[in-house]
């Protein structure tokens, strides 16, 4: 910091921190004020929910009191009416108010345990209040029978009987009885009033004048009878007698059936219900309490954030003002002086001196700059005039330049069409004078032929690489070239490279050096055929230019500042002839040779070095060269890799895998038909020569439209697969490939695999046969090892060579002790007895085991018994393609033992199995050794 | 069934059981060896569960207690005699019963210890110099005269068995209300006190709680009764326009249906004086509210437990009453009851199966020397405490009013309803 302080000569309290500063200090004022609003808005709204729950419950509570006095409302209806339609308005009052408090109580948090209990209780009593509506109607019911009906039907009874017996006196003259008879009716009278308006009032004073009256006249009843004697039956006064018992009788039943119906509905109703009313009225209590409890809390949180905004509000505005003054007072004035300053050196005004200049701060720095503007602006307006004389001579130029631009781009464009024609014109041929050559040296021939075609071969092989070279230098120039990024193992790479250069350097005599430093990293993301051909390239030219001594190639392999970059530095060092300083900086230009005595004395294009370069740079690098004439040369190159994950590697030799992988033993029982469409004889010829010996029958197109002709109209088998040439006269491979496609009489074909045969070797070429429809891609020359595992892939697992090559063990040694272990011959009869395949299955067994080995090890450890059997039954199907047998058997016990979840035995098991898996690797890699040496050889 | 024949049986039964050997020599009564089942129904007073396992233990019948309160069980009682085979509840009860006719006479003779029942229940008083009091006193109503109403002649006949009694005022929880001086300051009037406002309970049922509230209005001289025991219809109005006032000032925070209910009132603190039983009081006290069990200078109101038999009960279910009735009276029912404050009237017989200190404590209203427990086995008399109102003698002899269906009973329904929901 003093150091800064001390370059830019501004003061500590520089106008840039007051106002930093003070834009932080508002920034954090602000910050707490969102926070605080922000916190007591979620409080505020976690408090309005609250708030509202408790207000539904206290919504439901008043109606559940209201329900209540509804209860009091209807049962008093029914009292003074005993309706029918009371008794159930009450009945549904009863069933509407227990759902209510049902539903109060299944609220999962009421406000508080005294609303709980209320409710409870509440529930409770109104549960009980059921029992007694139904008592209210039988009692009720029971009343109004008992003091309606009985009683009344009792009076009239024994009206009736008086009445008789008053009409039979009449009839009679003389009747003692009479007076008698109209007392005691008189009586009966009295007390049937009496006991109407007893049950109206309940005055027991009525009930007992009632009861007086009714006992005088069973008084005077004896009396009644001896006058009645003479004169009246005997049956009705004894019924009299009998009727005035039992009217005492129902008096008393009547007595009681309206006291208990009172004592009901006054008493045990009453009571219930008003001490429902006292509950619920509690309950509301409760529940206003509880509001005002939250309403209260809610008030003071928001009071409390009120003032602390305020208080906020009052800090962010007093640092405003200061911030504001101090900027005011220390920029402000300063800023509107040097303005006007600048105003007048503008207008072209002299100016003295310029204001603040003294300052240590921005304004200072302003001042100065004044300054310097003031000693500028004269010789600015001097320079101005000069180069506005210069604009308008270097329009003029640009015009030209532009012209001669575009007239570069279309040579250019030409050059580049006619080197991609040029180049697929000439790989035409090439691939037909190469394929008759492979044929012919498949012939029987004379040492001389043989030695001959062997030298046309070599010949075309050479041309066919200058044609390579041409094309990828016009593909580059074009900008066509694409650099792939696929996962590779870089010491396999190396390794192979190395293994094809040693025939030449082993020729020549040289020693041939290769070391690869790096450090854990096998596997990388990049381009390994570019790779591959810089490297050729280099070492090609090293073997070319080295007379003795030895080839070294050095690599390292480091890791790059980016996580998911790598670098690859690599030195091809020779003691060959050298280049000298003048010829080295050349060295890299198209169509340039250290010297061109060079190309008469080596040959070559001279394009490669420049391919390499270009390489190179498309892959982020470079190349260079130091070398000393007569001692030899050392050409570097760097450049950049993608950091690979193993997963995607594992992943990609699987996909590889099952192709090679799959017992391919089984032979088929039918020959394949398939169709070949090409318009040229010789190329025909190669593509017939190359499925010799297999168990294919084909038959030829010339064009498009012939083949069309033939799938149409053939007879015999169907053709199960088409090769297709793309470029043809009358109707080319992609028009063709199309029609089938979209065939409409034949459907046979619609989903016939169309494999593209074509010498378009341009990129996108591939992707135009795709999109035509084609189902995969060859290129020509065509190999006949590519074109056999094609065939394999489409024609499914069923190609096989009728006449298998014969490779009964060049280098079958040892291992047949083993075959516990290892039984190799099984395996190799798997891979149709080519143990180059064999050879690369072991490979990938031996790059593929150890990750797998190691996510076994883990889960294991980890008492993943899932993982673990996932893992053996994997490692049981390689181990079985393999025909590694011992292994095969402990891994499927492994696998066995992980779906037993039985971790104690995959754990014992997993020692036993390691030294199994380190002999067979042991095995296996011996046998790969022997294989490629013997190959080799 | 006469004399005769039960005591035969009686033996006959004793003979059996002893000669197999399940009865003890001094367990008096009859072991049944049927299968009946006795469905008792009554209040939380007195059908308590370890009565029942008790008993059941004891008679080997089976036994149902359903417990009510007042006002329900009544009303069930009187619609429903078919519902139970024995009624226990008040004798206010016992004219209502008798006239819907829910309830058959009982005989004397089949009661094993019908001599050794007290005056009380007999004659009226319990020492010849106590007051009478108002109202029904047991021995108005006890005897089934031979015209069939309810007298105090004795016939052989009675219409329930007199058992449990006690005497009840209103208690009051000390920590609210400063504790008085029996017979002395405490007074019914306190339930009016306005100083109470809002925190004063009354049982729910007229033929008590209207008492309670009498006594109380004429404490406070706001009225007087020719008779209260049997109020006339303008002493009823008068009384309820009085009442009723204080109802609408909220001066009650509510009406209770049973003793728990009045329990929870007073440890709540819904209420702070209430109407009470004795039970009520001590589980208050034990639930650590403490409440003082007044003894109101005005005097108590007397109340006496019968147990009455279903019209319906008849046959071997009637033969299990008459056990069950005698085991009542038998000595340990009144031992346990008297814990619960309870008298018995036939003390003499559970005396022996109490401590001295029990006996001076409950009977005797003498101080404790020892902590005495409950029945619920908790410490419900504390060393050195006295029983409010003294002895058994003294407390009988203060009493003012005994629970009464008066004549007007049904008028005073009308406007108890009219007071519940004011």
């Amino acid at each position: 910091m003093d150091s800064h302080k001390k370059e830019s000569g501004l003061a500590f309290w520089s106008i840039s921190r007051i106002i930093i500063l003070s834009f932080a200090l508002l920034l954090l004022i602000n910050i707490s004020e969102a926070l605080i609003a922000n916190q007591s808005l979620s409080q505020f709204s976690k408090r309005f929910s609250d708030f509202r729950r408790v207000n539904d419950d206290a919504n439901l509570v008043q109606d559940i009191d209201k329900g209540v006095s509804e209860l009091q409302r209807y049962i008093l209806i029914y009292h003074q009416t005993s309706g029918r339609s009371s008794i159930s308005q009450l009945e549904h009052t009863h069933a509407q108010l227990l759902s209510q408090v049902d539903r109060l109580l299944d609220n999962e948090e009421l406000p508080s345990a005294a609303i709980q209990s209320l409710a409870l209780e509440l529930k409770t009593g109104i549960t009980r209040f059921e029992e007694k509506i139904e008592s209210l109607q039988y009692q009720r019911t029971l009343r109004d029978q008992v003091t309606g009906g009985e009683l009344g039907q009792q009076y009239t009874t024994l009206n009736g009987i008086f009445k008789h017996l008053i009409q039979h006196q009449e009839t009679v003259t003389e009747n003692p009885a009479s007076p008698l008879l109209w007392k005691m009716r008189l009586g009966l009278l009295n007390a049937e009033a009496q006991s109407s308006r007893y049950f109206e009032n309940h005055d027991y004073a009525l009930l007992k004048s009632a009861f007086k009256n009714i006992d005088t006249v069973i008084a005077d009843l004896a009396a009644l009878k001896n006058a009645l004697n003479k004169t009246a039956p005997d049956n009705l006064a004894d019924s009299l007698d009998r009727s005035l018992n039992e009217l005492k009788s129902v008096m008393h039943k009547s007595v009681q059936a309206d006291r208990s119906y009172m004592f009901l509905v006054n008493v045990v109703m009453a009571g219930e219900s008003g001490e429902l009313g006292v509950l619920a009225d509690r309950l509301k209590l409760e529940f206003i309490q509880q509001q005002n409890i939250a309403s209260n809390e809610t008030q003071a949180e928001i009071e409390r954030d009120k003032q602390q905004v305020l208080f906020i509000s009052a800090a962010a505005f007093l640092v405003a003002l200061i911030a504001a003054i101090g900027v005011s007072r220390r920029i402000r004035h300063p800023l509107l002086q040097i303005t006007h300053t600048f105003d007048r050196l503008i207008r072209g005004k002299t100016v003295e001196e310029i204001p603040y200049s003294q300052r240590h701060d921005e304004i200072g720095q302003l001042a100065k700059a004044a300054d310097m503007f003031r000693k500028n602006t004269i010789r600015t307006q001097k320079l101005l005039e000069r180069s506005e004389q210069q604009g308008e001579e270097l329009q003029s130029k640009t015009l030209d330049l532009e012209k001669a631009v575009l007239k570069a781009q279309e040579a250019s464009e030409a050059k580049g069409q006619f080197v991609a024609s040029m180049s697929h014109e000439i790989r035409t041929p090439m691939n037909g004078v190469i394929g008759m050559l492979n044929l012919l040296l498949k012939e029987p021939l004379t040492k001389k032929q043989q030695r001959r075609a062997e030298l046309a071969q070599s010949s075309a092989k050479s041309l066919l690489t200058l044609i390579n070279d041409i094309l990828d230098f016009s593909k580059i120039e074009a900008g066509k070239l694409e650099v792939e990024h696929v996962t590779f193992d870089v010491h396999a790479l190396f390794d192979e490279l190395t293994d094809a250069m040693r025939p030449e350097t082993d020729d020549r005599g040289l020693s041939l050096n290769m070391t690869l430093d790096a450090g854990e990293t096998t596997l990388a993301k990049g381009d390994p055929g570019r790779i591959r051909q810089i490297l050729i390239n280099l070492v090609g030219n090293a073997i070319k230019f080295t007379q003795q001594g030895s080839i070294s190639i050095n690599a390292f392999l480091s890791t790059s500042e980016d996580p998911h970059k790598l670098r690859l530095r690599c030195d091809v060092i020779d003691t060959g002839v050298g280049i000298s300083m003048e010829n080295q900086h050349k060295l890299f230009d198209s169509f340039t040779q250290a010297d061109s005595s060079t190309t008469r004395h080596f040959g070559g294009t001279g394009l490669g070095l420049s391919i390499v370069r270009q390489l190179c740079q498309l892959m982020n690098g470079d190349v260079s060269v130091s070398s000393e004439e007569g001692k030899g040369s050392c050409f570097s190159f760097d450049i950049e890799l993608g950091h690979a994950v193993k997963k995607e590697f594992q992943a990609s030799l699987q996909s590889v895998a099952p192709a090679d992988a799959k017992p391919i033993e089984r032979v088929s029982e039918n020959r394949h038909r398939i169709l070949l469409v090409e318009d040229n004889a010789i190329n025909q010829e190669v593509v017939r020569g190359a499925l010799e010996g297999l168990d294919i029958e084909l038959d030829v197109a010339w064009n498009g439209e012939e083949a069309l002709t033939i799938l149409t109209s053939h007879e015999g088998p169907a053709y199960e697969l088409i090769l297709m040439d793309c470029q043809m006269p009358v109707m080319d491979g992609y028009s063709a490939t199309q029609t089938i496609r979209a065939f409409e009489s034949d459907q046979r074909y619609r989903d016939i695999p169309i494999i593209a045969l074509t010498a378009n070797a341009m990129l996108g070429d591939k992707e135009n046969c795709l999109e035509a429809g084609m189902n995969d891609y060859l290129t020509k020359p065509i190999d006949q090892e590519l074109l056999e595992t094609c065939l394999c892939k489409w024609l499914g697992m069923k190609v096989t060579s009728s006449a298998p090559r014969v490779a009964e063990s060049r280098v079958q040694t040892t291992h047949d002790t083993h075959s516990e272990i290892w039984d190799r011959q099984a395996a190799l009869v798997r891979v149709r007895n080519r143990e180059e395949r064999l050879a690369i299955l072991i490979k990938m067994f031996i790059e593929g085991m150890p990750e797998r080995i190691e996510i076994l090890t883990r889960a294991i450890d980890q008492a993943d018994t899932l993982e673990a059997s996932k893992t053996a039954h994997q490692i049981k199907g390689v181990c079985a393609n393999l025909s590694a047998l011992e292994l095969c058997e402990l891994a499927q016990q492994l696998e066995h033992h992980g779906k037993e979840n039985d971790i104690d035995q995959l754990r014992s098991l997993l020692p036993t199995f390691m030294s199994a898996y380190q002999k067979t690797e042991n095995l296996l890699a011996l046998a790969a050794d022997e294989i490629e040496s013997g190959l080799l050889n | 069934m006469d004399k005769k024949t039960t005591r035969r049986q009686f033996l006959n039964s004793s003979l059996k059981a002893s000669a197999i050997g399940l009865v003890g020599i001094n367990a008096p009564y009859v072991r049944s060896s049927s299968n009946i089942t006795l469905r008792v129904m009554g209040t939380h007073v007195t059908l308590q569960e370890e009565l029942r396992q008790r008993a059941m233990a004891d008679l080997g019948i089976k036994l149902e207690f359903e417990a009510r309160g007042e006002a329900e069980l009544l009303q069930k009682a009187t619609a429903h005699p078919e519902k139970f085979d024995l009624y226990e509840q008040w004798t206010d009860s016992i004219r209502t019963l008798w006239q819907a006719n829910s309830i058959q006479p009982i005989e004397t003779d089949r009661l094993m210890y019908w001599d050794e029942i007290n005056s009380i229940s007999k004659l009226g008083r319990i020492v010849p110099d106590a007051p009478i009091g108002l109202g029904d006193a047991p021995y108005k109503i006890l005897n089934v005269q031979d015209d069939g109403n309810l007298g105090k002649e004795f016939t052989g006949k009675i219409s329930f068995l007199p058992y449990v009694h006690n005497v009840d005022s209103f208690g009051y929880n000390t920590d609210v209300i400063p504790k008085g001086i029996p017979y002395e300051t405490e007074s019914w009037g306190w339930l009016l006190d306005d100083q109470w406002k809002g925190k004063v309970a009354i049982v729910n049922a007229p033929t008590i709680g209207l008492f309670d509230l009498a006594l109380a209005v004429e404490a406070r001289g706001l009225m007087t009764f020719n008779d209260m025991s049997n109020m006339s219809i303008e002493e009823i109005d008068h009384l309820f326009a009085i009442l009723l006032e204080y109802k609408r000032n909220n001066h009650f925070s509510g009406f209770w249906n049973s003793v728990p209910q009045s329990v929870d009132f007073m440890t709540s603190g819904r209420a702070v004086i209430e109407s009470m039983f004795s039970p009520g009081v001590s589980s208050a006290n034990g639930k650590g509210t403490p409440v003082a069990y007044a003894a109101p200078k005005e005097g108590y109101r007397a109340w006496h437990g019968v147990m009455c038999m279903s019209r319906e009960c008849k046959g071997s279910t009637r033969d299990a009453a008459y056990e069950y009735m005698n085991w009542w009276l038998s000595g340990w029912p009144g031992a346990y009851i008297a814990r619960q404050g309870y008298y018995i009237s036939n003390p003499q017989r559970s005396r022996p199966l109490l401590t001295e200190n029990e006996w001076n404590y409950w009977y005797e209203g003498k101080p404790t020397e020892v902590a005495l427990k409950g029945t619920d086995g908790l410490i419900s008399v504390p060393v050195g405490h006295l029983r409010s109102g003294g002895s058994y003698v003294k407390r009988f002899s203060n009493v003012a009013v005994w629970n009464t269906v008066m004549e007007n009973y049904e008028y005073t329904l009308q406007r108890w309803y009219e007071f519940l929901l004011a």
